[in-house]
């Protein structure tokens, strides 16, 4: 049975400093802090993003309100941290609730669902001259991973919904993320089936034939090159060649989860979105350094109608995919370099409607930091004992996104140049100091 | 103290600028004789004072190749090419260009070109039936070859149940004066006046006056409730909307910007009327500059002034004097687009070819080699449909086709001196379903006419070169070609065509205009 350790590597390295000498250590401690040493300087970050689509319920989560009449059914759990308490359907995530900063007082005007996704992953409001990219995308640029032949930005199984605001944005389609879809009906290791697109060349094209193309293509490219090197041209070979260095090397393999043992697939949770966290967990390894999950495809969250069945559902996935990724982050002493945000596109309203459901609501609700850089084991901000407004610690989306750059070494007031030559800051949010190491 | 400073730097400037106008207007009628022989004069001059040599002029196969894709938007189909690359006469690449400015592919490929300008880079996809009409009505004036003064006026005022085409231009920015202020002064003046919108503009001579004061032209645009119903988008100008300087209760006024005088009244009170009036006529000093740098800038992949919309003192011109001539020309021609596309592409510049052999490549910016512009998605699929695929499979897949492929390769704002894609687009080009069609012998028709009995390998590699690069190849590529027909002959003759199609469709040739 796989055993999730408990403590992170950061305590374990500091538990095997402090007690070591006296009483020895466990060999499992042993090991971990041989591979501390053994690591080569290595300062590159990552960043997952947990997207919730279709905006998730803060009441049934993060944000519990269990003496109320907005409550609802599920009841609240403590967690490794005293007096901080999730849903009973977290119970993975409430033993590591020290590693989570909750951010309840978080608030935003929108409350439709395209405009809400749009504010929240680019920090902007839909529909204004400048193209704001994607968070996503100005943090890969950032942290971009010189050396990795694999992609700087992956999303996996974003979803049809609201595809634009995955967008570059001005910083133009180079940044674009790659998009891991889901291929097809589960096989049968009952697995979900995730698949990058174009990554395979065309079915009846076999290596040797793609060989025979690439070798004859790079002559004529030479020859082209030999008298027209102007910088789109240049520009067109190395994409090119990086492109093809990918396909031809290793590192794809990291797309690849056939590899790992059932064992650890099954500890992810078999669904897309537990899998899609085991392939961050293989991408970080590789150098990536920013990875999106999405969990409910399509507008999951979205439960305007028996709300807590689907809660309850998607939570456990939730559950089993986040805890056994920050568990097996850490075990390779990668939690400490990165930053995991989970978040939607807003929250749900604390009454519950005629249907058993919640709807859209963006005044109050809960995103969570983890990880890299992060103060975890804190709620940051509360709101009413009804849940509809934010009493402290309130917060927007440009304070959300500033907050995870800080988290991530990325001085948030760095700026990238929109059309017409207008620098832009990544966000223009002030960092939350208090859930910041 | 600093914004009556520069106020007063505003009047003086627009005051020069009148007086350049002014001295055009005198000048002797010989002027504009021989406008390609000026051009080039202005170039000549330029690289002797700068010790530039440049390049030969170019084959008829590259000349073919770039004037069909910046006029017609496509590369050219096979016969064509074969049929101009045969004709003898000297006058041919004379009559190519008039015919393709006639063509309705030129005001198909211009309207596909402005409607990339005039939306907001977003707006296209979800207001298709909406960005589609403005497409058919900017196609209409151009077919109609309208002056470009009468199009922008006509443009700007539209918005009525008859012309629904221009609406988006207004309701994709919500018609908030702001943006449509920004929108305006930056397509039909060349400015950035919206850097004015928070604070006098640190480069150039506006001041947040004068930004205020132009978004007023803006200020009463309402949704027609008449058309509401029907789905489709009207707008009309309604007395009594207005527009405040930011932190105060100071109602702004309309005022053409750095002209101090407040515009003649206007009997309806339509302000964008009054706006037209002014901004499309030769008495404004900026239009007519700013229309000639961007036919400069899509001719020859960058303006003299660049970027296009940014004519301000940080970005002076490289040669200012064949700015100010092509802007007179203009006038001249009474804003006739086509005479000036037509001039400029008759010059030896533009005639230049763009490789250079064991020397040092010229400055983009000296237009002494010409620039190697990237293609846009649109002509990348455009030119595939045509020479490659060649209508096989049904229309309207292909277009779904197309949608799909103009989605992931979306660079609406790339400048074509870049190269904007990165892995994932390469990716897609080389292994998605786009390629897989073109090479597949079952889908492209391309490989699938190779069958004709008279073909020998030799003929069925030209055709290939000219459907992908538009010139025939070389000895060495020939050669090189010939031994890959023979050398895998393990494989079908048509698996080996598929991955000769393949090679050629993926490099950077097939990717640029020459």
């Amino acid at each position: 049975m796989f055993q999730p350790p408990v403590f992170t590597r950061r305590q374990s390295i500091a538990a095997a400093v402090s007690i070591g000498g006296t009483i020895g250590i466990s060999p499992l401690m042993r090991s971990i802090a041989a591979v501390a040493a053994e690591e080569p300087a290595n300062d590159q970050r990552h960043c997952v993003l947990l997207w919730m689509s279709g905006g998730p319920s803060q009441i049934d989560t993060f944000d519990m309100k269990p003496k109320h009449n907005n409550g609802g059914a599920f009841e609240e759990i403590a967690t490794s941290v005293p007096g901080l308490r999730f849903s009973e359907h977290l119970p993975k995530l409430s033993g590591q609730a020290d590693r989570l900063a909750i951010l309840r007082g978080m608030s935003t005007k929108e409350g439709d669902h395209e405009r809400g996704t749009t504010v929240m992953r680019t920090g902007h409001a839909l529909g204004g001259p400048v193209r704001y990219p994607a968070i996503g995308c100005s943090l890969s640029k950032s942290l971009r991973n010189p050396v990795s032949k694999l992609p700087h930005y992956v999303t996996i199984a974003p979803g049809p919904f609201a595809r634009s605001s995955l967008s570059p944005g001005f910083l133009g389609p180079k940044y674009a993320a790659t998009s891991v879809s889901v291929s097809g009906p589960p096989g049968s290791d009952n697995f979900a089936a995730l698949r990058v697109d174009h990554l395979q060349p065309h079915p009846q094209v076999d290596a040797p034939r793609f060989q025979r193309r690439l070798a004859l293509w790079e002559s004529m490219q030479a020859t082209f090159l030999q008298t027209r090197d102007t910088p789109n041209v240049v520009a067109h070979d190395t994409v090119y060649r990086s492109a093809i260095d990918m396909l031809g090397s290793d590192a794809k393999d990291a797309f690849d989860l056939t590899g790992e043992p059932d064992v650890v697939r099954q500890a992810y949770g078999s669904g897309t979105f537990g899998q899609g966290c085991l392939m961050a967990r293989r991408l970080i390894e590789r150098g990536v350094p920013l990875v999106e999950v999405t969990l409910g495809d399509g507008l999951g969250w979205d439960t305007h109608a028996n709300n807590f069945d689907q809660v309850k559902r998607l939570s456990e996935q939730l559950d089993v995919g986040w805890s056994t990724l920050m568990t097996e982050l850490a075990d390779r002493g990668l939690l400490e370099k990165t930053t995991i945000l989970w978040a939607g596109e807003f929250g749900r309203t604390p009454a519950i409607n005629s249907n058993g459901g919640r709807d859209h609501f963006p005044q109050a609700f809960s995103c969570v930091l983890a990880g890299g850089g992060i103060a975890g084991g804190q709620a940051y901000g509360a709101t009413s004992a009804d849940g509809m407004e934010v009493t402290d610690g309130k917060i927007d989306q440009q304070d959300l996104l500033a907050t995870l750059c800080a988290a991530l070494g990325v001085d948030p007031a760095s700026e990238n140049i929109a059309e017409g030559g207008r620098p832009i800051a990544i966000s223009e949010g002030s960092p939350i100091r208090q859930v910041l190491l | 103290m600093i914004k009556r400073l520069l106020c007063v730097h505003a009047v003086v400037a627009v005051v020069l600028s009148f007086a350049d106008v002014a001295r055009c207007d005198q000048a002797t009628g010989d002027r504009f004789v021989d406008p390609p022989a000026t051009i080039d004069r202005y170039l000549v001059e330029s690289w002797r004072q700068t010790s530039i040599e440049p390049s030969a002029r170019s084959s008829d196969a590259e000349f073919c190749r770039r004037v069909w894709l910046d006029l017609a938007g496509v590369a050219p189909p096979v016969w064509q090419l074969r049929t101009f690359l045969a004709d003898p006469a000297p006058d041919k690449r004379d009559r190519l260009i008039d015919s393709l400015l006639d063509s309705a592919r030129f005001a198909n490929h211009m309207a596909n070109r402005w409607n990339t300008f005039l939306l907001p880079a977003d707006a296209a996809e979800p207001n298709q039936e909406n960005a589609a009409a403005m497409h058919g009505w900017l196609r209409q004036q151009f077919l109609k070859n309208t002056p470009y003064d009468h199009l922008v006026g006509g443009f700007l005022t539209a918005g009525g149940k008859s012309d629904r085409g221009p609406a988006i231009f207004y309701t994709s920015r919500n018609l908030e004066p702001v943006k449509l202020a920004a929108a305006t002064s930056r397509l039909f003046l060349g400015v950035q006046l919206e850097c004015a919108q928070c604070h006098d503009h640190p480069y150039a001579r506006w001041t947040q006056e004068d930004f205020w004061s132009f978004a007023a032209f803006f200020a009463q645009l309402r949704l027609s409730d008449s058309d509401m119903r029907g789905g489709g988008q009207a707008i009309e100008d309604r007395s009594g909307g207005e527009v405040m300087f930011p932190e105060s209760d100071r109602v702004m006024s309309p005022r053409y910007p750095g002209v101090s005088s407040p515009p003649e009244t206007d009997p309806t009170d339509f302000r964008r009327r009054q706006l037209t009036i002014w901004l499309a006529s030769r008495n404004n000093p900026y239009f007519a500059r700013a229309a000639a740098n961007r036919v400069w800038a899509h001719l020859f992949g960058r303006g003299i002034v660049d970027p296009v919309d940014a004519m301000d003192s940080s970005h002076p011109p490289s040669h200012p004097e064949l700015l100010q001539f092509l802007a007179d020309y203009l006038v001249e021609q009474r804003f006739d687009l086509r005479a000036l596309y037509r001039v400029i592409a008759r010059s030896d510049a533009y005639q230049r070819s763009s490789e250079i052999r064991d020397a040092t490549r010229p400055p983009a910016d000296s237009f002494a080699a010409m620039n190697i512009k990237t293609l846009s998605a649109s002509q990348y699929f455009d030119s595939l449909r045509q020479n490659v695929l060649m209508g096989t499979g049904s229309p309207a897949g292909a277009q779904t086709a197309r949608t799909e492929f103009l989605r992931r390769m979306d660079a609406a704002d790339a400048d074509p001196s870049d190269f904007p894609h990165g892995v994932v687009q390469v990716l897609g080009m080389m292994n998605g379903p786009e390629m897989l069609a073109a090479t597949m012998d079952q889908q492209s028709g391309l490989i699938a006419s190779m069958d004709a009995p008279f073909f020998d390998d030799a003929d069925r590699i030209e055709t290939l070169f000219l459907a992908c690069l538009s010139r025939p190849p070389t000895d060495a590529e020939q050669a090189q070609f010939l031994a890959y027909l023979k050398t895998t002959s393990e494989q079908p003759l048509k698996e080996r065509l598929s991955d000769l199609t393949w090679i050629l469709l993926n490099t950077a040739e097939c990717f640029v205009c020459p």
